[in-house]
């Protein structure tokens, strides 16, 4: 990264930020303190009429954002462009659209009609929606009772009520009835109906005189009654059920018209906002790139940061607009900004995808490493050590490769689908290796594992996850060196060789005391420790002491690969065994389907944030530095609209 | 006899662990859920700060493992 200052005559300065603005690679950035303070400089103080329009268009802005959540995004996929003399926008000026326009009052009067117009639709819907939900609570009812519905409901004189009765309790019908009877004198009409496997719906009519003694019945022998929703209650019983089934049966319809409603007005106005918000968006960032702007009498100053590589693009194109009326400066890197550098992530397309697993974390500060590469290295390894078998790995193969094309307009899920696709080969390459295929170990077919058996070689299992872990703490710890010398840092660059030294000692003593090498070894690496101890309490203090004892933990940490792995296996096992012991084949296969099925899905989860963790936690610790600065550059949204000039 | 202490061994270590990490994770999912809801973009640490205590629980599988193998 360049750290840069564009220093040129006053009366160019917009042609300048708008050239800065198409080029879209120059990070603005304010000018240090000092250079500040001097009283040469000032900063830009912007017009009335300029204030007025920014403030304009801030608001406008913020009132659009809202506005474009409320329609569907239409599947047309460019923009079309702003056209001469179209649409509400325009004034017909000579560049077609005007941006001081945005301040006339009736700009504006277009899309708060819409607004109000999309407000109004998403309301009306939300409460069909919640009313429709409502209704269908009842379904149970209304399927029953339908055919009774509009026999019943518009008598005047008559009450009806309905009641549910379980089947278990039928016998208390007839009692039921009788008691009725004799509460109205036969006055009644009883209705039965089976609302489903276990209730059956009654439904009694009456005469208004006898309600309460009807409703005293029902409550002492503690009888569900049907209780309708509370805009029902006034209604007659019937009645309200005849309303609840017409609604439900409208409402479905007004549904479908209130969505086309939508998509109709989103097909004519989504473009048009996005076009807008776009403008609109790249007006505000000017005016933010003029407040970092320091002027004299007769000149400008505009600092920011450019990667190397855009840098004799931007040298070029500055000199062919404005020759020499404007300079670029290269400026140094003082110490105390490098935590201020803003950093630009680039990777190589096959370990881009890798990089949304960086995205949870903060960037890496500017003097210190990008993991990525490294992440798209082990994190695949990892991931194919843990599931371990041939045919889950073909699964996933043939899955991330469908899904790839499924969700082919969607980045982040593209991404996810590009790293399980490298590593389901991964998968699929242990599998073959540990002899696993659908948890049927091969040794059955003749084919014997060619590193291990997972499910009987454990120690060895365990030997080799801890083997991995020291390998990849080591790695993280050499990458820190490396680091720390590139940066002159050489106090920690100390201390992390330290580290390694006693790391690699450790190993050493630890190999000594289990019997793999002579004892002699033993007296070696306790000396290594007794030198390097010191070296390492020295240069990082006991802050670097208590880091060196969590990493033997970070390396202990690295048995998960062995346990979760093991699970996998006896995981597949119970799966294959389960089908073994129904004793039929067909259900044999079902059964081993599902647990199969369910195994695969909680075992990529597993191993992905498994995997993710031994990277952010082990791994990472070692050289990480987390920054907090990402390279934005001062970008256009919408090419070929000229913003504004000063007059 | 002698199988059955080791075995029982063997579980008291994946058993105990497993609680503990349990327990610790439970205090410290509460807690990311509710930083979650006013901070959204702390998800990347609120994964890593879950995913530390399962070391317990490693361990202590590793330490069952060691102690079945010699069986």
């Amino acid at each position: 990264m360049c750290k840069i200052q564009i220093i040129g005559s006053r009366r160019i300065m917009e042609e300048v930020i708008e050239l800065l603005h198409s080029l879209s690679v120059l990070h603005i950035d304010r000018t240090s303190e000092d250079v500040r303070r001097d009283m040469y400089y000032r900063l830009v103080s912007l017009q009335k009429d300029e204030v007025a329009l920014r403030e304009r268009a801030e608001k406008i802005l913020q009132k659009i954002k809202d506005l474009i959540l409320l329609l569907y995004r239409p599947s047309a996929p460019l923009i079309p462009p702003l056209e001469k003399g179209k649409g509400i926008h325009s004034m017909g000026g000579a560049e077609g659209f005007v941006i001081s326009d945005i301040c006339l009052e009736k700009f504006m009067s277009d899309f708060d009609v819409l607004e109000d117009k999309l407000r109004s639709l998403h309301k009306k819907r939300s409460e069909l929606k919640d009313e429709l939900s409502l209704i269908e609570r009842y379904e149970m009812i209304l399927k029953g009772l339908t055919p009774l519905i509009y026999e019943i409901s518009g008598l005047k004189h008559i009450e009806s009520t309905g009641i549910i009765i379980e089947k278990n309790r039928a016998e208390v019908i007839p009692l039921l009835e009788e008691e009725i009877h004799r509460i109205t004198s036969g006055g009644y009409q009883i209705f039965k109906r089976e609302l489903d496997d276990k209730n059956i719906g009654i439904v009694l009519t009456y005469q208004k005189d006898y309600d309460k003694e009807i409703m005293r019945l029902i409550s002492e022998e503690g009888i569900s009654e049907m209780i309708l929703p509370m805009e029902y209650t006034n209604i007659p019983f019937f009645d309200a059920l005849r309303l609840m089934l017409i609604k439900k049966e409208g409402i479905p319809h007004e549904l479908s018209a209130i969505e086309k409603e939508l998509e109709l007005l989103s097909q004519r106005w989504y473009w048009e906002v996005y076009g807008l918000i776009g403008i609109l968006e790249d007006l505000v960032n000017e005016f933010k790139a003029l407040s970092y702007c320091l002027i004299t009498n007769y000149t400008f100053f505009i600092s920011g940061w450019v990667p190397e590589d855009y840098l004799p693009q931007l040298k070029d194109e500055i000199k062919n607009g404005f020759g020499e009326s404007v300079v670029i400066r290269e400026l140094e890197i003082r110490e105390d900004e490098i935590e201020k550098v803003p950093v630009f992530i680039r990777n190589p397309k096959i370990i881009k995808p890798f990089e949304i697993f960086m995205n949870i974390l903060p960037p890496p500060r500017y003097d210190s490493i990008d993991p990525t590469p490294f992440l798209a290295i082990f994190f695949p390894a990892f991931f194919g050590l843990i599931i371990g078998d041939s045919g889950y790995g073909l699964l996933l193969l043939i899955g991330s490769v469908y899904l790839l094309k499924v969700f082919r307009e969607k980045p982040i899920i593209k991404d996810l689908m590009k790293v399980f696709f490298i590593c389901s080969i991964y998968s699929v390459v242990f599998g073959f290796l540990f002899g696993d295929f659908f948890g049927i170990n091969l040794e059955r077919f003749g084919i014997h594992p060619i590193l291990l058996d997972r499910g009987k070689a454990i120690k060895n299992f365990l030997i080799l996850s801890i083997a991995i872990g020291v390998g990849h703490v080591f790695f993280g710890f050499m990458l820190s060196l490396i680091n720390s010398i590139q940066w002159r840092r050489d106090r920690e660059a100390i201390g992390k060789a330290s580290s390694i030294v006693m790391l690699f000692a450790i190993l050493l003593l630890v190999i000594t005391l289990f019997g793999y090498i002579s004892k002699e070894f033993l007296n070696v690496s306790v000396i290594i420790i007794a030198i390097a101890l010191p070296v390492l309490l020295i240069s990082e203090g006991l802050i670097g002491v208590i880091e060196f004892i969590k990493s033997i933990g970070n390396i202990l940490s690295y048995a998960r690969i062995m346990a979760l792995g093991l699970a996998s296996v006896m995981m597949a096992l119970i799966a294959n065994r389960l089908g073994e012991m129904s004793g039929n084949i067909v259900l044999g296969i079902i059964i081993a389907f599902i647990i199969h099925t369910l195994h695969i899905i909680i075992g990529v989860f597993s191993a992905t944030i498994q995997s993710l963790r031994l990277h952010y936690v082990e791994f990472f610790s070692k050289f990480y530095r987390y920054g907090d600065r990402r390279y934005i550059p001062f970008r256009k949204i919408r090419g070929g609209v000229r913003l504004w000039r000063r007059l | 006899m002698e199988k059955a202490i080791i075995a029982l061994a063997a579980a008291i270590a994946v058993a105990i662990t497993g609680l503990a990490t349990g327990w610790a994770q439970s205090k410290i999912g509460s807690a990311g859920a509710g930083t979650l809801s006013e901070k959204p973009e702390m998800s990347g640490n609120i994964i890593i700060l879950m995913a530390i205590p399962e070391t317990i629980v490693i361990l202590g599988f590793v330490v069952a493992i060691m102690i079945i193998t010699t069986l």
